[in-house]
């Protein structure tokens, strides 16, 4: 593969190669607005916007991937693929937080859960705990595909939040 | 060998570092911090002694006081709650092995918070991340967190002391309380899959968890692209705590011998280089 083919195919995976600050920057920009275009934004209030995973390799990284044969090097970047379907979140309030209205959305399965708190913090407008089956909190960059497949409840994920910390 | 001869040798695991402070915060050239890390904890957990020994040095001393420090590799932000060792495997290629040390940057400006989770000020972030995490392999293990939650806060507090200081005895027992008296009642296993690029992460959900499942069985199944064959490894490898994991074994064994102090087995996935055949 050449290296151009596969710094574009990084690039469309949102991932940076270190020690390069060529146009990366610019073209992901540009990635990023034509994907905030799509229907997504269309969309009616209950989707939540996407926030992919972004990682960065290293330069020898990128290097050893570039001399791999070409059949390898396309099964690596054909699995790295984000995954496009939806997940749908139920949303319950602990305490004396207001319960955000609708209570049931649907986000891309490749965002991170970072995106739900966000969520919830710009519609409380306050910072707030979320929680998955009102016992862990997971980490803002776990992906929801695999919070969904390991924590859901019938067929929707139940995050609950709180204004305070609910489960030490 | 015997899996409490495993078990040891992985939290006997080291790498040997070599740190150097981001040039624009020293005050003048200042020396490289030479340390033999354990591969099973994290890079936080010897951030103090790291400040401390780099205060002297630093532009701005009040810096030291803080905990927004991040480390980088070539370039590439490190991320704190993963343990050294995935750290490792996961952003080195085959040519480090050349190398004497991993030489890794202790940075303070323009937090890389795209790529690593922001730490939260005047919090025990570590241990209130390791909770978590422990809780969620609870959770995956017995289908509910409830023996993590039941856990009194001294039980909690010796759990992860046991853990952050490489108690290995006190940590495989207290992690043996997360575990069902048998096999079979096991609903999965936390196993956490770092594709080669590092930006996708497969967490296998396992319906018939027992000895006759191997690893060779799960990769197949899971990414048949890079594993097309579940008796031998063509493409890539599947690696843990530096070493390529036996595609034989099986997937239960592995999780009790080789889980990291989060109590998830971490595998990172690297390409068989072919160098030079060609």
């Amino acid at each position: 593969m050449s290296e151009q083919d596969l710094t574009s195919s990084l690039m469309e995976l949102h991932i940076k190669v270190g020690a390069t600050n060529v146009p990366q920057s610019i073209a992901e920009e540009t990635g990023d607005t034509a994907s905030g275009s799509d229907s997504e934004s269309l969309d009616d209030e209950s989707t939540i916007k996407k926030d992919p995973q972004k990682t960065k390799i290293t330069l020898n990284q990128s290097m050893m991937l570039s001399k791999l044969p070409a059949k390898t090097t396309s099964a690596v970047l054909t699995v790295s693929k984000p995954t496009e379907a939806k997940v749908q979140i139920r949303f319950k309030s602990i305490g004396s937080i207001n319960q955000v209205r609708p209570a049931v959305f649907k986000i891309s399965k490749s965002s991170k859960f970072s995106s739900i708190i966000k969520f919830l913090e710009l519609k409380l407008g306050r910072k707030v705990y979320c929680y998955l089956n009102n016992s862990m909190s997971p980490n803002p960059d776990e992906e929801l595909e695999n919070l969904y497949n390991l924590f859901r409840v019938g067929d929707e994920l139940i995050v609950s939040y709180c204004n305070i910390v609910a489960f030490g | 060998m015997t899996t409490s001869d495993i078990i040891t040798r992985v939290w006997g695991g080291v790498l040997h570092v070599k740190f150097q402070l981001d040039p624009v915060l020293a005050t003048e050239e200042c020396p490289f911090y030479y340390a033999t890390l354990y591969r099973n904890s994290f890079l936080h957990s010897s951030l103090a002694d790291l400040v401390q020994f780099y205060k002297p040095h630093l532009k701005d001393p009040s810096l030291g006081e803080t905990p927004n420090w991040w480390f980088e590799f070539e370039k590439v932000p490190l991320k704190w709650n993963l343990p050294i060792g995935l750290l490792y495997d996961l952003t080195t290629t085959d040519s480090q092995a050349e190398k004497q040390a991993w030489e890794l940057t202790l940075r303070y400006h323009d937090y890389p918070v795209e790529y690593v989770i922001p730490i939260e000020p005047n919090t025990n972030f570590l241990k209130s991340y390791w909770i978590n995490q422990l809780k969620e392999a609870c959770f995956i293990l017995n289908g509910s967190s409830k023996l993590v939650m039941n856990m009194s806060r001294t039980e909690t507090d010796e759990f992860y002391q046991a853990a952050i200081h490489k108690e290995s005895v006190q940590y495989e027992t207290a992690f043996r309380r997360l575990l069902p008296s048998n096999i079979s009642s096991l609903k999965n296993i936390p196993i956490k899959i770092y594709l080669p690029l590092s930006n996708k992460l497969i967490q296998p959900v396992i319906a018939n968890v027992g000895r006759k499942l191997t690893l060779g069985n799960l990769l197949q199944s899971l990414i048949p692209d890079l594993f097309p064959s579940s008796l031998m490894y063509t493409v890539a490898h599947p690696v843990s705590h530096g070493v390529v994991l036996p595609i034989d074994s099986p997937v239960v064994d592995l999780y009790i011998c080789m889980k990291s102090l989060d109590a998830f087995l971490h595998i990172s996935i690297r390409m068989i280089q072919k160098s030079d055949l060609d």
